[in-house]
C-alpha cells in the first residue's frame, strides 16, 4: 500500500469515524404516557389476580340492579325499595354493573370496575400533571395505583369505583377550568363539567359528596398555566366565575337527576350518610385502620407538602393533602370503620399527586446514581407489596361463599320453595337464574303473616310460627352477624319435628360452621 | 436512604409473602422509574428484565428447593445444581451489561517513546498462514512509524515449530528473513504458547518499560491497530489494552457458527466487563505492559489459557482496557473437529484456571480483585462448566423418560409453569436482547452441541490432567466430522420419547417428552451441521458479513436472519417437530376419538343377554354352546369419576362387541350427599360430573343403555323422589337436566333408560314418555319371600310403558314363596306347570322367566345379576345369587339367557352370539323384597 493511501486511511482511522446512519440504532421515543400505561398495566394486574365469592354489598347491588332493570323494561316488581337504604341511587351503578353481569357474570361487574379504576388513575394523573408538574404527577399516579384500596376498588363491584371515577373527572375538569388562560366559554364549561360530574358522583355514592370541596379548591387555586402574572383581584374575579359555573353544573346536573330518578333517595341519604346512626368503633380503631389502607400516602402527601416551598402552591397542596384525612375524621365522627377502606381511597385520588411531589423530590435527589434508583425501585416496590397484599387481606375479608351456595342450590326447588338463610343475598345473587326475590328470607328482617290467625307477626315470633307451619323448606344459618338470634332459631329448630338438621360444614375458618334443616317429608 | 429502602423492599418481601405477581410489579416499576429518569427503548427494557429475572430466578430457584426429590438425590442434585448455574450465568449476563461507566481512560496525543515488541507466536500454521499476518503488522506498524517517526516497533516472530517438531521451523523463519522481521526459535520445550512467548519476550529483551503486542499468526491487524491502542498505554496504570477476535473465514459454515458463538462475548460481554475493571487478555490482538508481565513472572506456564490466569494475577493492580470494534481478523476452526479441539482447549485451560486460582477469586486478600472483579472473573472461570450442565440437562429426561427416576417431587404442571415460565421467558427475553445485535440462535446451538467435549474437559480439568496444547486448525485439513454421534443422540432422545410414552404419565412425563423433543430437534440440527461440515459447503452469500450487524433490523428481521423466508419454514418446520413430538406423545397416551354411534334401537334384532356382578375381562362359562362373548356387559358407577369406573368396560365392550348399559347413581363414595338430591340435580350441582361421564361415553362412540335415577320411585336409592324432603314432582326436572347435559356434551349415543323400583306403580314419578327411550324391569327374588310372577310384572310395566323396549335385571338366591297360586290365573306362562308348587325354586322361577320372555316381544335385553343386588361377586352372601349357586341354576341361567337372546317372537332360535365373559358389579342397585 503505497505511503499516501496509507495516511488516507490513517486519517479514516485517527478521526473518529462519523456516525453512519444506517448503523445507528434508531432510538424509538416511548410515547409520553408510556409510564402510565406501565401504571395501568401493573394496577389492572394486581387487581385482576384478586379473586373470591361476591361480597354481600356486591350481591346486593348487582341483584338489585338485575331487578331495577327487569322493572324498567317490563314493569316487574322488585319486592322492596332499594333507595330507602341504599348508599347510592339504586338506578345509576346497580343498573350498569347487573347489565354487564348479565352478560359476563360478576367478573364483568368487577372488571367495569377496573376500568373506572383505571380511568380514575389516568385522571389522577392529569389532575397531578397540571397541579405538580409532569413527573410529579406520574409518580402521584402511581403511587394512587398501587394503594391497597385502589386495588381492591379495581376489583370490586361496588358504586365506589364510580364515584371514585366521577370525583377524577370533576377534579380533571376543575384543573383544566383553572388551567384556562382566557376566561371564556370554555373556561366555563370545564368548570361547569366539574361541577356536573360531581353532582353525579354524589349521586353515584352520597358519600363522594364529601369531596365536593376539595373539587372547589382545585377550582379556585390550581394554577393557571401560560396565563402570566396577574392581579390578585383578576385573579379571584375568575376564581368567583369558574365556581358560579361550577355550581350551576351542579345544580343543573342534580336537579335533572332528581327529576329522573326521583326523591326516594333522599331516606336512604339520610340512613346511610347525612344521619347514619353512631357505630361502636373508638377514634383509635379509625385511626389504625386508616393508617393499616393508607399509610404510604399519608406519609407521602405530608412529606411533600412539606417539601412544597412555592408559595403560590402551597396551600393548594396543603388542602390535597389534608383531603385524604376527610372521611377517617368523618367516621371517626360517626365512630364506625364500615368502608372505611372504600372511602379513604377518594381521598387518596386529592392527596395522590402531593405524594408524587414527595417521590419526584426523592427522585431528583438520587437521579444520577443507578443503585440509588434501584433503592428508590426498592421503596415503590415496598409500598406496591403492601398495597396488594392489604388489597388481598380485604378481598379475603368475607367467607367463600361456595359452600353456601353449593348447599343452597342442592334444596333449591323453583317457584315453590321458601328459604331462609342468614344472609340470602349472597344466594338470591348467585341462584337467580333459579329462585325468586319472594322465595327468600333472611334473619336480618321476616315478617309473616300466621295462616290461621292472619296477624302479622316480626322477630322471633314469626321465626317461630313459620317453622310451626312448616314455611320454610330450607334453613340456613352460619352464625355470623346476627349470631345472638342464630342461637334461637337454632334451638327452635332443633326442637320442631317439622326439620331436621341435613348439613354442618365448615365455613370462614376459625371453627365455624354452617348449619342446614331442612323441611321433613310430611 | 438506599438501605432503608432495599431494607423496606425486603421486610415488605419477607413480611408479606408475595406471589408471582412481584414480578411484573417489579417490572412495571422498573420501566416506570427508568423512564422517569431518561432511559429509553432496549436499555429500558433491559433495566425491567434483568430486575425482573433476579426476582424471577430466586422464585424459582426457590421453588426448585421445595420439589427436590432427595430420595433420587443422584438425579435431583446434580439437576439443581445445573439449573443454579444455568441461572447465576442468566443473570450475570445483565450483571456484565447493567450499565456503569468504566475506568476513565484517555488517549495521549503524541506517545511513541516506549518500545513495542509485536509477538506472533507460531508452531505449524506455515507461511500461507503467517506470511499475509506479517505483511499486515508491518501495515500497521508503518501507519504507527507515520505518526511517530521516531518510534520504535520491532516484529518477532516466536518460532515453536522446532520443539513442536512441525517440520514448519525453517519455512517459518525464511518468511519471516524475506519480511525483514526478526525469528526466535526456541530450542527448549515447555509452556505451550505461553512458554513460547515468554521465550521470545526474553531473548529480544521485551521487558521493563516495553510494550509487548501479541497476535497470532492467523491474526491480521488491520492497519489503525497500534493507532487505536497504543495511545491508551500512554497511561502508566493500563497494564493492558485489548481488542476482539473475528473471524473472516466466515465462508465456511463451522467458522460461521463459531464467529456467531463468540461474538457476542467479543461485541458485548467484553465490553460489559472493560466497564467493570474486568477485562481479559484474549492471548491475541492485545498490547501488554512489559513491566506488568514481569511483576507476575511472565505470562503464566500453569495454564493452556494462558491468558485468562495472567489476567486475574494483573486486575488487582492494572487497568484493563477493551476496545471495541474489528482492529483484528483472524481464521475460525475450519471444521467440527477442529471447533471441538478449539472448545476443549478453552474449557480445560479455563477450569484449570478456576482450580489454581480460586483463591484469588473467593479469598479475601489484601490489595486483590475487587468484588466486582471476582464476579466478571468467577462467571468466566464457571462459563465452561455448561458442559456438565448441558449433560445433566441432556441425561435427566432420559433417566426418567426410561426408568420413571426423576429430580422432582411433589411438584405440579400449574405449580411448574408459573415458576419456570416467568423466569425462562425472562431468561430468553434478556438473551434476546442483549444477543440479538452481535450473534444468533447459532452460536447458542454450536455452544449446546460441544457439551460433551466440554464436559471431558472439564473433568479432565479437575482431575489435574491438563492436556498438551493444540493450535487450532485454520485450514480443513483434519477428518471431515461425522453426523453420527448427533443423530445417535438424537435417536436417544426420541426412543427416550417413545419410552415415556409408554411407560409413564403425568404432568412430568409431559415436561419431560416436550424437553426430549427439544434435544432431538437441537442434534437433529447439529447433525446437520456436521454433514454440511462433512460436504465443505460454502455460502459466498455470508462473507460479507464480518461488518458489524446492522442495527436497524427490525425484531422478524433479526429473530429471521438474512432468509427470512428461508429462516421461517426451517423454524416452522422445527416447530412441528417438536409440537408433533409431544402432540404425538400426548396422543399415544391417549384413545382415539370414533365416530359417535346412534343411541341403541329401540328393539335390536336379536335379543341382548349379558351376566353382571364380575370384573371386567373374568370369563363365565356356562355351557359350552356359549363360545362367544355376551353381547349385553351392564355396569354400575357413581357419577363422580364414572368415566374412569367405565374405561375397562368400554375397552371390553368395544372388544367383543358388545352393548354396554351402564348406570349411573348420584352417591359419593356409596353415601348420599346433598348432591345426590333431586333438586340438586336438577339445579345442576352435579353437572361438572355428568358432562365428563357424557364426553367419556361420546368419546367411548359406540350405542350405550344408560340408567339415571334408578328406582327414584321408592326411597331405597339415594336420589330417591320421596326422601331427605324430596317429592315426586322432582324427578322431572332432574331426568331432563341429564337429558340435556349429555345432549350437550355430544353423547348422541346413549339411550335414557327408566328403572322403575315398583314398576306397574311408577307412573306418578317417571318422566314423560318421549324422555324415555327404554324401560329396565328389576327382579331380585330374596330367599323365603314372595317370588313375583315375571309375566305379571313384565305385563304391568308394558302397560304402563307401552312401546317401550324392556331390558330385564334378574337374579335370585334360595328358595321362594309359592306366588303361583294367586297368580296364576293371570300368569299364561305358569299353565304348563302342574300342580302347582307351594315353593318354587330358583331353576324353576327361571325357567318361568325364560318362558315369559320367549312370550313377548318386547324385551330388548336381559341380564342375570351373579351378584344379586349386592356389590360383587366377592361379597358375603354373594355366592347364593350366583349363577353357579346350585344343581340345575347354571342350566336355568343358561337357558334364560339363551330365550333373552334368542330371536323375539317366541321362535326359540339359539342366539348365534352368546357366552364368554363379561360382567358387572351391580353396586348402587335396588331390590324388590
Amino acid at each position: 500500500m503505497s505511503a499516501p493511501a496509507l495516511a488516507q486511511r490513517f486519517e479514516d482511522v485517527a478521526t473518529p469515524p462519523a456516525p453512519n446512519p444506517g448503523a445507528q440504532p434508531r432510538r424509538r421515543r416511548l410515547p409520553s404516557h408510556a409510564p402510565l400505561a406501565a401504571i395501568l398495566a401493573l394496577q389492572a394486574a394486581v387487581s385482576l389476580s384478586l379473586h373470591n365469592t361476591a361480597f354481600t354489598d356486591e350481591a346486593l347491588y348487582l341483584y338489585a340492579g338485575h331487578l331495577e332493570i327487569a322493572r324498567l323494561l317490563h314493569h316487574a316488581p322488585t319486592y322492596q325499595n332499594f333507595a330507602s337504604y341504599f348508599s347510592g341511587s339504586p338506578l345509576i351503578y346497580p343498573p350498569i354493573a347487573a347489565a354487564l353481569a348479565a352478560v359476563g357474570g360478576l367478573e364483568a361487574a368487577r372488571d367495569f370496575s377496573l376500568v373506572l379504576m383505571l380511568a380514575a388513575t389516568g385522571f389522577a394523573y392529569g389532575v397531578g400533571r397540571r397541579v405538580v408538574g409532569e413527573r410529579a404527577g406520574m409518580l402521584g399516579a402511581l403511587a394512587f395505583a398501587v394503594l391497597g384500596p385502589t386495588f381492591f376498588l379495581g376489583h370490586f363491584a361496588t358504586y365506589d369505583a364510580m364515584a371514585i371515577c366521577l370525583l377524577s373527572v370533576s377534579a380533571w375538569c376543575a384543573t383544566r377550568s383553572a388551567g384556562t388562560a382566557v376566561l371564556g366559554w370554555r373556561t366555563l364549561a370545564w368548570a361547569a363539567g366539574a361541577g356536573a360530574a360531581a353532582a353525579v358522583a354524589g349521586m353515584t355514592k352520597y358519600a363522594a359528596l364529601l369531596y365536593v370541596p376539595s373539587v372547589g379548591c382545585l377550582l379556585v387555586l390550581a394554577p393557571i398555566r401560560e396565563a402570566g402574572p396577574l392581579a390578585a383581584k383578576a385573579r379571584r374575579r375568575r376564581a368567583l366565575v369558574r365556581v358560579a359555573a361550577a355550581v350551576a353544573g351542579f345544580a343543573v346536573a342534580g336537579e335533572a337527576l332528581v327529576a329522573v330518578l326521583g326523591t326516594s333517595f333522599l331516606t336512604g341519604l339520610s340512613s346511610t350518610t347525612t344521619n347514619r346512626p353512631d357505630g361502636t368503633n373508638s377514634v383509635a380503631q379509625v385511626a389504625a385502620t386508616t393508617w393499616h389502607f393508607l399509610a404510604p400516602v399519608l406519609v407521602l402527601a405530608a412529606a411533600g407538602a412539606v417539601l412544597e416551598r412555592r408559595r403560590g402552591k402551597r396551600f393548594l397542596v396543603a388542602a390535597l393533602a389534608l383531603t385524604a384525612l376527610l372521611a377517617p375524621v368523618y367516621q371517626a365522627h360517626l365512630h364506625t370503620i364500615v368502608s372505611l377502606e372504600k372511602h379513604v381511597d377518594y381521598g387518596a385520588l386529592f392527596a395522590a399527586p402531593v405524594a408524587g411531589l414527595a417521590l419526584a423530590r426523592l427522585l431528583e435527589w438520587s437521579r444520577s446514581h443507578l443503585s440509588a434508583v434501584v433503592a428508590n425501585l426498592a421503596l415503590i416496590v415496598a409500598i406496591a407489596v403492601v398495597g396488594v397484599s392489604t388489597a388481598r387481606s380485604a378481598f379475603a375479608d368475607w367467607t367463600d361463599s361456595r359452600p353456601l351456595v353449593s348447599l343452597v342450590e342442592s334444596q333449591l326447588r323453583p317457584v315453590t320453595g321458601r328459604y331462609l338463610v342468614e344472609d340470602a343475598t349472597i344466594p338470591e345473587y348467585y341462584l337467580e337464574s333459579i329462585g325468586k326475590p319472594y322465595q327468600w328470607s333472611s334473619t336480618y328482617y321476616f315478617g309473616y303473616v300466621d295462616p290461621r290467625t292472619h296477624r302479622y307477626l316480626t322477630g322471633l315470633p314469626a321465626y317461630a310460627d313459620a317453622f310451626a307451619h312448616r314455611y320454610f323448606n330450607l334453613v340456613v344459618l352460619s352464625f355470623g352477624s346476627t349470631y345472638a338470634l342464630d342461637l334461637r332459631l337454632s334451638a327452635l329448630l332443633d326442637r320442631s319435628p317439622n326439620y331436621q338438621l341435613i348439613a354442618k360444614i365448615p365455613y370462614g375458618g376459625a371453627g365455624r360452621n354452617l348449619f342446614a334443616w331442612r323441611l321433613r317429608t310430611s | 436512604m438506599r438501605a432503608l429502602a432495599l431494607a423496606a423492599a425486603l421486610a415488605a418481601l419477607v413480611v408479606e409473602h408475595p406471589g408471582i405477581w412481584i414480578l411484573p410489579v417489579t417490572a412495571a416499576l422498573a420501566c416506570v422509574l427508568a423512564w422517569l429518569l431518561g432511559q429509553r427503548g432496549e436499555r429500558l427494557v433491559l433495566t425491567a428484565a434483568g430486575l425482573s429475572l433476579a426476582v424471577a430466578g430466586v422464585d424459582y430457584l426457590a421453588w426448585r428447593v421445595s420439589v427436590i426429590n432427595w430420595a433420587a438425590f443422584y438425579v435431583a442434585l446434580p439437576l439443581y445444581l445445573a439449573e443454579l448455574h444455568a441461572a447465576a450465568h442468566a443473570f450475570g449476563l445483565h450483571v456484565t451489561m447493567w450499565p456503569r461507566r468504566g475506568p476513565t481512560v484517555e488517549p495521549v496525543r503524541g506517545g511513541g517513546d516506549q518500545p513495542v515488541y509485536v509477538l506472533v507466536p507460531t508452531v505449524d500454521e506455515g507461511s500461507a498462514v503467517l506470511a499475509p499476518t506479517l505483511r499486515a503488522i508491518l501495515v500497521a506498524r508503518m501507519a504507527w512509524l507515520e505518526l511517530h517517526p521516531d518510534a520504535e516497533i520491532t516484529v518477532v516472530v516466536c518460532n515453536d515449530g522446532l520443539v513442536a517438531g512441525s517440520g514448519t521451523a525453517a519455512e517459518t523463519e525464511a518468511v519471516a528473513a524475506s519480511l525483514g522481521v526478526r525469528c526466535v526459535t526456541r530450542s527448549r520445550p515447555g509452556g505451550a504458547k505461553a512458554g513460547n512467548l515468554e521465550a521470545a519476550r526474553q531473548a529480544v529483551g521485551a521487558t521493563g518499560r516495553a510494550l509487548v503486542a501479541v497476535f497470532d499468526a492467523d491474526q491480521q491487524p488491520e492497519p489503525e491497530f497500534f493507532v487505536r491502542t497504543l495511545p491508551l498505554m500512554a497511561d502508566p496504570k493500563v497494564g493492558w489494552v485489548q481488542s476482539g477476535q473475528y473471524y473472516r473465514n466466515r465462508d465456511n459454515v463451522v467458522a460461521r457458527w463459531a464467529d456467531d458463538q463468540q461474538s457476542l462475548f467479543y461485541r458485548q460481554l467484553c465490553t460489559g466487563k472493560s466497564n467493570h475493571d474486568a477485562a481479559f487478555i484474549c492471548g491475541t490482538n492485545v498490547v501488554i505492559r512489559a513491566e506488568a508481565l514481569d511483576e507476575i513472572g511472565g505470562f503464566p506456564t500453569s495454564s493452556v489459557t494462558e491468558d485468562f490466569a495472567a489476567s486475574i494475577r494483573l486486575a488487582p493492580r492494572w487497568k484493563s482496557v477493551y476496545l471495541e470494534g474489528v482492529l483484528a481478523t483472524g481464521l475460525g476452526p475450519a471444521t467440527l473437529n477442529a471447533y471441538m479441539g478449539q472448545q476443549s482447549r478453552w474449557a480445560r485451560g479455563t477450569l484449570t484456571v478456576l482450580r489454581t486460582d480460586w483463591r484469588a477469586l473467593v479469598l479475601p486478600r489484601r490489595n486483590g480483585l475487587s468484588l466486582v472483579q471476582r464476579v466478571q472473573y468467577g462467571l468466566a472461570a464457571t462459563h465452561y462448566l455448561c458442559g456438565l450442565r448441558d449433560l445433566v440437562f441432556f441425561a435427566t429426561p432420559i433417566v426418567f423418560a426410561v426408568t420413571g427416576i426423576s429430580g422432582v417431587r411433589g411438584a405440579t404442571l400449574p405449580g411448574f409453569l408459573e415458576h419456570f415460565i416467568p423466569y425462562y421467558g425472562l431468561s430468553v427475553l434478556g438473551f434476546f436482547l442483549l444477543a440479538r445485535r452481535s450473534s444468533s440462535a447459532r452460536g447458542a446451538l454450536v455452544g449446546f452441541l460441544a457439551f460433551p467435549v466440554l464436559s471431558l474437559a472439564a473433568l479432565r480439568a479437575f482431575a489435574g490432567r491438563q492436556g498438551g496444547f493444540t493450535v487450532t486448525p485454520k485450514t480443513r485439513v483434519h477428518a471431515r466430522s461425522s453426523p453420527r454421534p448427533y443423530l445417535l443422540g438424537a435417536a436417544l432422545c426420541v426412543v427416550a420419547l417413545g419410552a415415556g410414552a409408554a411407560l409413564r404419565q403425568g404432568p412430568r412425563l409431559l415436561v419431560a417428552e416436550v424437553w426430549l423433543g427439544y434435544l432431538a430437534l437441537l442434534l437433529s440440527v447439529g447433525a446437520t451441521l456436521a454433514i454440511a461440515d462433512g460436504k465443505g459447503l460454502r455460502r459466498v452469500a455470508d462473507l460479507p458479513a464480518l461488518a458489524w450487524p446492522r442495527r436497524e433490523l427490525g425484531a422478524l428481521r433479526i429473530l429471521l436472519g438474512r432468509r427470512p423466508l428461508r429462516r421461517a419454514a426451517v423454524a416452522a418446520v422445527s416447530a412441528a417437530v417438536v409440537a408433533g413430538g409431544a402432540g404425538g406423545a400426548f396422543a399415544a397416551s391417549t384413545t382415539g376419538r370414533p365416530a359417535v354411534a346412534p343411541p341403541p334401537s329401540g328393539l335390536p334384532a336379536t335379543r341382548l343377554a349379558g351376566l353382571s356382578g364380575l370384573a371386567p375381562g373374568s370369563s363365565l362359562r356356562l355351557d359350552r354352546s356359549l363360545t362367544a362373548a355376551l353381547p349385553l356387559l351392564a355396569v354400575t358407577a357413581e357419577v363422580d369419576g364414572a368415566a374412569g369406573t367405565l374405561m375397562p368396560w368400554m375397552r371390553a365392550a368395544a372388544r367383543d362387541r358388545a352393548t354396554l348399559w351402564v348406570t349411573l347413581v348420584f352417591s359419593h363414595d356409596g353415601r348420599a350427599t346433598l348432591d345426590s338430591s333431586l333438586t340438586a340435580i336438577a339445579n345442576g350441582l352435579d353437572d361438572p360430573a355428568l358432562r365428563a361421564d357424557a364426553r367419556a361415553l361420546a368419546l367411548y362412540g359406540r350405542p350405550v343403555y344408560l340408567t339415571i335415577l334408578p328406582e327414584v320411585d321408592r326411597n331405597f336409592a339415594v336420589s330417591s323422589a320421596v326422601a331427605g324432603g324430596g317429592i315426586p314432582e322432582d324427578v322431572r326436572p332432574a331426568w331432563a337436566h341429564v337429558r340435556a347435559v349429555f345432549r350437550s356434551a355430544g353423547a348422541t349415543n346413549v339411550a335414557f333408560v327408566w328403572q322403575p323400583a315398583d314398576p306397574g306403580s311408577d307412573r306418578r314419578f317417571s318422566p314423560p314418555p318421549r324422555e324415555i327411550d327404554a324401560v329396565a324391569v328389576t327382579l331380585f327374588e330374596y330367599p323365603g319371600t314372595l317370588w313375583t310372577s315375571p309375566a305379571a310384572v313384565l305385563g304391568a310395566v308394558a302397560r304402563e310403558h307401552p312401546r317401550k323396549p324392556l331390558l330385564v335385571l334378574v337374579s335370585a338366591a334360595g328358595r321362594g314363596h309359592a306366588v303361583v297360586g294367586r297368580v296364576v290365573a293371570q300368569d299364561p306362562s305358569l299353565q304348563p306347570v302342574d300342580p302347582p308348587p307351594s315353593t318354587v325354586t330358583k331353576p324353576a322361577w327361571l325357567g318361568w322367566l325364560a318362558r315369559a320372555l320367549r312370550q313377548r316381544g318386547d324385551v330388548a335385553g336381559i341380564v342375570y345379576g351373579d351378584a344379586g343386588p349386592l356389590t360383587s361377586a366377592s361379597a358375603r352372601g354373594a355366592r347364593s345369587w350366583s349363577a353357579s349357586s346350585g344343581p340345575g341354576v347354571r342350566q336355568a341361567v343358561t337357558e334364560l339367557l339363551d330365550a333373552g337372546s334368542a330371536s323375539r317372537g317366541g321362535r326359540g332360535a339359539r342366539s348365534h352370539a352368546t357366552a364368554g365373559a363379561a360382567a358387572s358389579a351391580h353396586e348402587g342397585g335396588g331390590a324388590r323384597r
